[in-house]
């Protein structure tokens, strides 16, 4: 066999030895979200910013537009709050999941 | 001209098309680490025993100056031949003609050798090596794929599809290797995606490489789209030849019965499997030491190798195994082994290959991870799958089948025909462990020494439950067996099982999880 990860997984309070699976090694470790972040749903470029630091903002009121596969994509607040922080300016590339405000 | 000058003008017209892409392009494809899509034909098939058609295909494309375009073959290569003397359909796009790009007449040479495939009943083996769609066909080459795809689909089931990834394959083009069979691809040569490392690059900023994106190692271990990988591709054709030399050649014929061989025997069985539980073990030694000359050909080796799928032979026979792997993840069912056993169960049924499962697990394996991953619903195809499948089953519990584990993998309860179990078998609700810890919680919690009390508990709970006869007092377990008799109750359960016929119900289909 190839060399492989030795690891102990356990099921139902017993710890078995084994061998981990490149697939296995993959898996990203589970953090509770925070709510206060905002993360992008969609990769793209931010084509514009509707809010500056500071402003209060209220559920369904534009956030900024990301362009993906040459659509601009109006993305909205999904809640209610005082923007914090804006983690990106225009023309950033962002990927999905990246964090884009922050709320207070 | 005469009848011999006719003659020698085919022959000479032939000469031309048969260059493909013409040797400055076939050069190149050498260069770049490829065989060409003829070498390639040749060393699949028995020698000489290729027949082609549609040598003098044309494409009548005419926008953006195609028309004056020749394209030898127009990219693709189709014909007949055999393996170990038996016929197959095979197709190979011609990378340098036109970077194999699929226009309408090569779907449609595709798509004439998939219907002969399917009417004759034999398998059709695809060696794909193309850019992808020929843009300037515009809508007529996704025609062509989209025809393709559905036959695919139709043969399903009826003949063996085997796909050989060899060069590129983006795109719409993935699709079709996806819906056939068996995937094989070769290091540093077979490339598949639907988004290629350009577009990445353009839309999310991210540079990756093609091998790195799709690359041969990438689907054989992660992803789990291909279901052989070889380091080279004489190596891959000699892996093609091989698993057809296994299944049988279309869902009626059955794969023919070869001289009963006895196992290697260097593989001592009663020692292969410890007897603590907690301790790995390689279970393709326990197939081989019940298999013909101990050979088995495994199916995606290296994709969730906490399950083992392949085929072997019992007494001249071929069967599917299924096999849980302690060496690795302790051989749990997590949603990748899930996926991976549950089509394997499925292509069996379809082709009438009885199906012997080596049961040794813990359970699922535990993690939000793989609850987020929808675990229920991957899980329940194997149940799905054991429970739909009704050619010969047959399950060996060779040590741990605890809770759900032990229902999935094809208990008496979802009806398979002949349930054995090894002495070391423990088939309980959970491990001792954490059973012990529920049922004797009170105990534990109010005992003097609670650390002790617990240890004892669970030994209790070892001594009564973790062994192979509670499960055998209710009849679950037809026989307990030794290890050393495992082989001969196989053949004797597999001739029993050769006439079985199920009562199938009258339902279009069923609705299995995906």
């Amino acid at each position: 066999m190839e060399e492989q990860k030795k690891i102990i997984i356990k099921v139902d309070e017993s710890e078995y030895t084994t061998y981990s699976t490149p697939a296995y090694d993959r898996i990203p470790k589970w953090e509770h979200p925070d709510d206060r972040y905002i993360a992008a749903i969609i990769p793209g470029t931010i084509v514009g910013i509707s809010v500056k630091e500071g402003d209060a903002v209220s559920d369904g009121e534009p956030m900024l537009v990301i362009e993906a596969m040459k659509m601009n994509n109006q993305i909205k607040f999904g809640r209610s709050g005082i923007v914090d922080k804006i983690l990106v300016k225009p023309g950033d590339i962002v990927s999905k999941g990246q964090n884009l405000m922050i709320l207070k | 001209m005469n009848k011999n000058e006719k003659v020698d003008a085919l022959l000479h017209k032939r000469r031309d098309v048969m260059l493909g892409g013409g040797e400055k392009a076939i050069q190149k494809q050498k260069e770049s680490g490829k065989l060409t899509a003829r070498e390639r034909i040749d060393l699949l098939l028995d020698k000489g025993s290729f027949n082609e058609y549609d040598l003098f295909v044309q494409h009548d494309a005419r926008d953006f100056g195609m028309a004056e375009k020749v394209l030898n073959g127009d990219g693709v290569i189709i014909g007949t031949g055999t393996i170990d003397g038996k016929p197959v359909c095979v197709f190979a796009q011609d990378f340098t003609v036109v970077g194999g790009s699929l226009g309408y007449m090569h779907a449609k040479k595709i798509t004439k050798i998939q219907d002969v495939a399917m009417k004759m009943r034999v398998p059709c083996i695809g060696i794909n090596d193309s850019g992808g769609a020929r843009i300037q066909e515009g809508v007529s080459s996704l025609a062509g794929y989209g025809e393709i795809f559905y036959r695919n689909t139709q043969a399903s089931g009826v003949i063996p599809q085997i796909s050989v990834i060899l060069g590129p394959c983006a795109g719409g083009a993935v699709y079709s290797p996806a819906l056939t069979d068996y995937v094989f691809v070769v290091d540093k040569v077979s490339k598949m995606f639907i988004t290629g490392p350009e577009v990445i690059k353009t839309v999310l900023g991210e540079e990756i490489s093609q091998e790195d994106l799709g690359g041969a190692r990438v689907h054989s271990e992660i992803t789990g789209n291909a279901h052989f990988f070889a380091h080279n591709e004489e190596e891959c054709f000699l892996q093609i030849r091989k698993l057809l030399s296994f299944i049988p050649h279309n869902n009626k014929s059955g794969a023919g019965k070869l001289q009963s061989e006895k196992p290697e025997v260097n593989i001592d069985i009663n020692s292969v499997v410890p007897i603590d539980p907690t301790i790995p073990y390689d279970v393709r030694q326990v197939i081989k030491a019940v298999t013909d000359k101990s050979d088995f050909i495994e199916v995606m080796e290296k994709f969730a190798q906490n399950i083992v799928v392949g085929f072997g032979r019992i007494d001249g026979k071929t069967v599917g195994f299924i096999a849980n792997q302690p060496f690795y993840l302790a051989g749990v069912l997590d949603v990748n082994s899930s996926d991976k056993a549950a089509r394997f169960i499925r292509y069996c049924d379809a082709f009438n290959i009885p199906i012997v499962t080596l049961v040794d697990l813990p359970g699922y394996l535990p993690g939000v991870d793989q609850e987020h991953a929808g675990v229920i619903r991957h899980g329940a195809k194997v149940l799905y799958a054991y429970s739909e499948a009704t050619v010969p089953k047959i399950t060996v519990i060779l040590r741990k089948a605890y809770g759900g584990g032990y229902i999935a993998m094809s208990s008496r309860h979802l009806n398979a025909d002949f349930v054995y179990a090894w002495p070391t078998a423990e088939i309980a609700v959970m491990g001792p462990q954490g059973a012990a810890n529920i049922i004797f919680r009170k105990e534990i919690m109010e005992a003097e020494n609670p650390e002790d009390m617990r240890k004892q508990k669970v030994e209790e709970y070892k001594e009564r439950f973790a062994n192979p006869y509670v499960a055998a007092a209710k009849g679950y377990v037809d026989s307990v067996i030794e290890p050393a008799e495992t082989r001969g109750m196989l053949i004797h359960a597999l001739l029993l099982c050769e006439n079985k016929e199920e009562v199938k119900s009258d339902r279009k289909h069923g609705i299995p999880p995906f």
